[in-house]
């Protein structure tokens, strides 16, 4: 019993995924455009203030009281780098009426709080400085703090050096430095923006009726389509490989890998989804098995990939000694795949493995739409037939993956390293 | 035929459980997600991080700190090669973790479910360790323990339970201590896994879309294959504790950029039972909440003042181990933070704070939240353990909560925060 229904309503898709195995039903509001540094920290900055107080609910006490009583429903917002894009996602948890014991209008009550929080900053107002002030410091203390992670800062680290002057460098939740110039006027003028020029799309799942259609039509209208390709970065070459190390007063080394895949051909970026998989994205994968488990040169140590840019990392724990012996170890690694060291039995292992994880994710309402939005970007990027994923990965061998590591290239490699420790 | 398990449906949360013990004490629950994909088990043992001195038959022992933790890695290594391979193989991704009172294992997977359940028994169930594969964990753990050292929120949240507690294990960290793990042998290993992983004193736990009858025969005939063993007896030491914390004020210095403080209000377990303590639990959390959530005018003030930042936070925690509140905060005040939250409390004793209108909301948000988490069959696998292990219901808390008064809240708050009896725990940047 479960059904996905898409409609296009004065200008913006709603898209209904029917399923009554959840106890409750998420909205989620998407807002995409692309990756700018001011735009991604205004945005930030925004997407905080937006699910704060609203215009109906004037403090952040009173919209948690409004919250708690709808049954806790869960508001939240969160920014996002997808492809060359930057998404604003505004969402909404609520439970199912069969548990509500008073008389209650959640649906009206949960539709008319979006449009509340997404039409609410065009009323802010000199009054909000203040909440403006207190929303930035609060948002420059929470990127302070992500610095504290040691694991998080040598990726952002290893960002900077590889992307040097690309895009692709800006975390999506933004810059300290953007930050303290922002004004309240750069944030009014971000969501004006949003709200007439992005493109936005509403999802829904849980067990809902067609009356949600109308609904969520109700939230927010578009003059005109806004309907962009989904897209990723030009593809670039590397140059020499960049080395970059920091000191710093801790017990472990971090040691990050960043390399650019040169897609050629469409069936590559399933081919890089499986070799990811394969290379480090698993507790099977060649690193972790042979570096972690067999060399015992790595503590931590996986790889990940941004699929539709074509980037891989590979993110590892290492002990200051073994830094140089490490990054050796995973270039073998590479050269295994290169030499085609594996198992076919392997790979589809691996194959299954993916498909399995997929499965899994439809079990959970935000895995539902996540999966449903990406279908929706791929729908409205293309006019041609497009395999279904299921398919894609099915179709992928050995020879595939031998073909696309010899595309992978060496960008830069970013270590921080453990100085003296007196503590 | 009779069949040989019961089945509970819990109207009001809307779900069904099924239980069957089987002859050699091991208790088995299935807990209904019809519709789900995915299928999850997890088999775990009473058997925790604070397990270290024990009697069993007529012995009694003393083991390294870290050992639970220890064997749990260890059993993944079999003669035959690295289980968590095996279970890749099948299309499962397993997991493990070791709690202060429990080690858990678990897989989930979209087919294959009984071979993968069945290498999950086994691993469980036949222990294999040599001092070979010892000698190599101790070099791997070596470097987990390190990874912690280096993640300043652990820190702080372990050095609060040291200046805390003087004697009790709680404040051992899970992983042992460089020191401690390097003691630990082969033998130590054969003799915690006979001890704990008894059929008598484990668990298991599915969620998922299953057929039931089929799935209970599957596991009975296993479990009936097993050599027969005798009832166990553990029994359990702990060390006496004092009331007062062990220290009360307490600085480290790390890599980090802004200060964070904890403070760890200590007040004993007492002779409640479990229904006690699961309702002095939920209570107290809405106790926390009125006074120091995000919709007080506590926490207003402090945000305001600069005092606290988004990353304040507050927890009470109580089983038959421990009970304390612990708040945590990053500021670049820590004495005014702690001077602060100590003149509220004292404020709220002796004022009438809670609010009936408060507390009604509160309920619903907290059941909202409930029925959110039973979405997810890892939640209500590992909860309904939890429950299970105290002697409670995981399907019984909407009641609980509901049972909950104003006084309730204004007793377990008297009773349960001593302002004067905390350690303050400060990390700060290195000078």
């Amino acid at each position: 019993m479960q059904g996905v229904e898409k409609k296009i309503i004065n200008n913006v898709p709603i898209v209904k995924i029917y399923t009554e195995k959840f106890k409750t039903v998420v909205v989620s509001i998407y807002f995409r455009t692309p990756l700018t540094e001011q735009g991604a920290t205004t945005r930030s900055l925004l997407s905080r203030m937006m699910v704060k107080r609203t215009s109906e609910h004037p403090t952040n006490a009173k919209l948690l009281e409004y919250l708690a009583e709808h049954y806790g429903a869960h508001l939240t917002s969160n920014v996002i780098k997808k492809g060359s894009d930057h998404l604003l996602k505004v969402s909404i948890e609520f439970v199912n009426d069969k548990f509500i014991l008073e008389d209650m209008d959640m649906l009206g009550d949960i539709t008319a709080l979006l449009k509340d929080v997404l039409y609410s900053p065009f009323s802010y107002s000199e009054e909000d400085q203040a909440f403006f002030d207190r929303e930035k410091r609060l948002l420059k203390n929470r990127l302070t703090s992500m610095k504290d992670n040691y694991a998080q800062r040598a990726f952002e680290s290893l960002l900077e050096t590889m992307f040097d002057d690309e895009p692709y460098r800006i975390l999506s939740f933004g810059d300290i430095e953007v930050l303290e110039q922002l004004t309240l006027d750069d944030v009014k003028a971000a969501h004006a923006d949003m709200m007439a020029n992005n493109d936005m799309s509403i999802l829904v799942a849980g067990k809902v009726d067609d009356k949600i259609f109308d609904a969520l039509a109700n939230v927010h209208q578009l003059e005109e389509p806004k309907l962009y390709p989904y897209k990723g970065y030009p593809i670039q070459a590397p140059g020499d490989v960049k080395y970059k190390t920091t000191e710093s007063r801790i017990e472990q080394a971090k040691a990050n890998l960043g390399f650019r895949v040169l897609y050629s051909e469409p069936g590559d970026v399933m081919a890089l989804n499986v070799f990811n998989q394969l290379f480090g994205g698993s507790a099977s994968s060649l690193l972790f098995t042979n570096i972690r488990e067999k060399m015992s040169l790595a503590y931590s140590i996986h790889s990940q990939v941004d699929i539709k840019n074509g980037y891989l990392f590979v993110l590892a724990g290492v002990d200051n000694d073994n830094i140089k012996v490490f990054e050796d170890a995973v270039k073998r690694e590479l050269d295994r795949v290169l030499d085609g060291d594996f198992d076919e039995r392997f790979v589809e292992e691996i194959k299954r493995n993916m498909l399995s994880s997929r499965k899994e994710s439809m079990d959970k309402p935000r895995g539902l739409i996540s999966l449903n939005y990406n279908r929706l970007l791929r729908d409205q990027s293309t006019t041609k037939e497009v395999k279904e994923w299921t398919e894609q990965l099915k179709a992928v061998t050995k020879a595939d993956i031998i073909n696309l590591a010899t595309k992978i290239k060496l960008d830069t490699v970013y270590t921080l390293k453990g100085g003296n420790n007196d503590d | 035929m009779m069949t040989k398990y019961t089945k509970t449906y819990y109207e009001h949360v809307d779900e069904t459980v099924y239980k069957q013990v089987m002859d050699n004490g091991l208790q088995v629950y299935i807990i209904d997600k019809s519709g789900y994909n995915k299928k999850f088990a997890t088999y775990t043992t009473k058997y925790g991080s604070t397990d270290n001195h024990f009697k069993s038959g007529d012995k009694v022992y003393n083991v390294p700190d870290g050992i639970a933790h220890f064997l749990e890695h260890k059993m993944f290594d079999k003669e035959s090669g690295d289980v968590f391979t095996k279970f890749s193989e099948m299309g499962a991704s397993a997991n493990a973790f070791t709690s202060v009172d429990r080690t858990s294992y678990l897989f989930s997977a979209t087919e294959n479910f009984e071979e993968n359940l069945t290498l999950l028994m086994n691993m469980v169930e036949i222990p294999y360790f040599t001092p070979e594969k010892v000698d190599k964990e101790i070099g791997i753990i070596n470097e987990e323990i390190k990874m912690y050292q280096d993640n300043p929120g652990y820190r702080l949240y372990h050095e609060t339970l040291n200046s805390m507690y003087e004697n009790s294990p709680v404040a051992i960290d899970i992983a042992g201590t460089l020191e401690s793990i390097s003691e630990i042998t082969a033998e130590h290993l054969y003799l915690c896994h006979e001890t704990f992983y008894a059929p008598d004193n484990m668990v298991m736990i599915l969620a998922g879309d299953f057929d039931i009858e089929a799935t209970f025969n599957f596991i009975e005939t296993h479990q009936n294959k097993r050599p027969t063993t005798t009832p166990s007896n553990i029994e359990r030491f702990l060390p006496e504790e004092p009331y007062g914390v062990s220290c009360y004020n307490q600085e480290i210095q790390l890599q980090v950029t802004t200060p964070k403080v904890m403070l760890g209000f200590k007040s004993l377990p007492d002779d409640a039972d479990s229904h006690l303590r699961s309702k002095r639990d939920a209570a107290m959390l809405f106790a926390l909440d009125m006074v120091f959530g995000e919709q007080s005018s506590y926490y207003e003030d402090l945000l305001e003042r600069g005092i606290i930042d988004d990353s304040f936070n507050f927890s009470y925690q109580e089983d038959n181990l421990v009970r304390h509140t612990l708040m945590a905060v990053e500021t670049e005040h820590p004495e005014t933070f702690t001077q602060e939250i100590i003149r509220i409390i004292k404020e709220v004793k002796d004022s009438d704070f809670f609010s009936e209108k408060r507390l009604q909301s509160q309920k619903r948000e907290l059941l909202g939240d409930y029925l959110t988490s039973l979405n997810s069959p890892e939640y209500v696998a590992n909860q309904f353990t939890k429950y299970l292990f105290d002697g409670a219901d995981l399907y019984e808390v909407p009641e609980l909560i509901n049972s909950i008064t104003l006084d309730d809240l204004k007793e377990f708050f008297n009773n349960s925060i001593d302002e004067m009896n905390v350690s303050s725990v400060i990390v700060k940047p290195h000078d």
